[in-house]
């Protein structure tokens, strides 16, 4: 197979995608006035807007990589993991569970939420925890996404390191400028033109590769397995278990999803766009695995399972669709980065530079704390992308660097916020004890179903017996609706 | 080659998936749109 060249309209078609892009995310500075502005869009996004900006901000290119991988690398059985993250997050839209009662606190962080029903200190250490998991996370979506775009568009592969500065500059510039407003406007234009691409390129491989082929190369390849997740070693009860934990403390403790929950009107609005976000995450995890099968059947099985998918595009599509892709998918990745910029930057000025002082910032100190804190998590994940090298699944990894703060998270905010007994101790038990629970994974080559457990395990059990442990404390009334 | 239960599951999965998607995508291109233009007209 060789790839169709990369055309002048392609070209045309980027570039006049990313000016444009550029021009309406700092149009938006003019609307900025204070920090709630910069960091929850002042609290004004309506239904339609919050879901945009919430599917828009979770999926990324670097999504579409890793389901594209997962499904290369275990077939049909991969949609088990696109289908639980469509229903946790319905069912959180459905009940409401802990996103109503944060958006009624007018939080703008999660750590926040720590100190009104904490301590200063705990909202700090959460703060850390969060800053360090969110950034390593991070870490990997600069090499991944710049490797996609170097494959489809045919630059030669010395200038991936040019092509990952370049991305990460764009998304910098208006992020700096205009915090949320930039990126609710802008990530209205990146949701229509990643789902344009996220449909066109599942009709081209499905059409040009065909169903029968893909499902011929499943059987082939992995026997039933391909097709049961219960069978299949990645998966199995344990992970479908560990999965729906996880992807419930995603839906409502991950800090850019939480801050999607605290821009909205009103609480209840917030569950109407998680409930209608869910139906469109069923379609983000299977549709780009269904991509990964198809990279299966046309490549076979020897093909390195990160770049089969962007190098299975290079070959389909064609003059022009090809450029519509490619900007549907810096869309993607513009969308996710901004955001994920903007929420682990705003931990680090909101939660951890802002509380050890001993008298607060104006609202335009904290802004220009938080731009600071953009170029620094910014250079970190640039030399982090460019230093670490990863083995095995994305997936995986991206899973357990989140585990790192959610899983103390998770239990701390159920306690806090549904069991009245729930303290100070109970609080920094459970943080520090799901921390230590990833430690099997980076350090021990534990499986990750294993260590993402044992952190979930880990941070209820030490929130429960350091609740009952430690001293027993009035319950703050503010921190509760 | 594989002709199962899960193969059919997944293939329903994968249209129910696929058609909610695009739907869902037509309604908030056109509404978000509309949304987003009071929400900057009521800040001026």
């Amino acid at each position: 197979m060789s790839s169709t060249p990369f055309t002048s309209l392609d070209t045309v078609i980027v570039v006049a995608y990313l000016a444009g892009t550029l021009a309406i995310g700092l149009a938006a500075k003019r609307f900025l006035s204070n920090i709630s502005d910069f960091l929850v869009a002042g609290r004004s996004l309506g239904l339609f807007l919050g879901i945009a900006t919430l599917a828009a901000t979770e999926t990324g290119t670097v999504t579409f990589m890793y389901y594209a991988q997962l499904g290369f690398q275990t077939g049909f059985s991969a949609f088990i993991t696109g289908l639980i993250s469509g229903l946790v997050m319905l069912m959180v839209g459905y009940t409401g569970f802990i996103i109503r009662r944060f958006r009624a606190l007018e939080l703008m962080t999660v750590p926040e939420y720590f100190e009104r029903q904490y301590s200063r200190g705990l909202r700090v250490l959460t703060g850390c925890l969060v800053a360090i998991g969110g950034i390593l996370n991070m870490g990997m979506f600069l090499r991944v996404e710049g490797s996609f775009l170097v494959i489809l568009t045919g630059i030669p592969f010395q200038y991936l390191k040019v092509a990952m500065t370049a991305i990460l500059l764009v998304e910098l510039l208006y992020t700096v400028v205009g915090g949320m407003l930039s990126i609710v406007i802008t990530d209205f234009v990146q949701y229509v033109a990643l789902s344009v691409a996220t449909i066109i390129v599942t009709i081209y491989c499905v059409v040009e590769v065909g169903w029968h082929s893909m499902v011929h190369a499943v059987s082939q390849q992995m026997g039933s397995s391909g097709f049961n997740p219960l069978t299949n070693s990645t998966y199995g009860a344990s992970y479908i278990l560990w999965q729906v934990i996880l992807w419930t403390a995603v839906n409502t403790c991950w800090q850019t999803t939480a801050m999607r929950t605290l821009s909205m009107k009103s609480p209840e609005l917030s569950k109407k766009v998680f409930g209608w976000t869910g139906l469109i995450f069923l379609g983000r995890g299977m549709l780009p695995m269904v991509w990964g099968i198809a990279a299966l059947a046309a490549l076979g099985p020897h093909f390195d399972s990160m770049n089969a998918m962007p190098t299975l595009l290079a070959h389909l599509l064609g003059p022009g669709v090809k450029g519509l892709v490619v900007a549907g998918m810096l869309a993607a990745t513009m969308s996710v980065n901004s955001s994920y910029l903007l929420g682990w930057s705003s931990i680090i000025s909101q939660d951890i530079i802002g509380p050890l002082r001993r008298t607060p910032l104006s609202s335009r100190a904290q802004i220009a704390v938080n731009r600071v804190a953009n170029v620094f998590v910014s250079g970190f994940i640039l030399w982090w992308s460019l230093w670490y090298t990863l083995s095995g699944p994305l997936y995986l990894y991206l899973n357990l660097t989140a585990t790192i703060f959610l899983s103390g998270t998770f239990a701390a905010v159920i306690g806090g916020l549904y069991w009245k007994r729930a303290n100070l101790a109970g609080g920094y038990a459970a943080m520090i004890a799901g921390a230590v629970g990833t430690v099997g994974y980076f350090f021990l080559n534990l499986p990750a179903t294993y260590s993402g457990f044992a952190a979930f395990g880990l941070a209820a059990l030490a929130m429960v017996a350091g609740t009952l442990l430690g001293e027993r404390r009035p319950r703050q009334e503010s921190a509760h609706v | 080659m594989y002709n199962g239960f899960w193969l059919y599951f997944w293939i329903a999965a994968l249209l129910i998936a696929g058609g909610t998607f695009a739907a869902i995508t037509v309604v908030v291109a056109i509404k978000g749109g509309a949304e987003l233009i009071a929400m900057f007209r009521s800040r001026k």
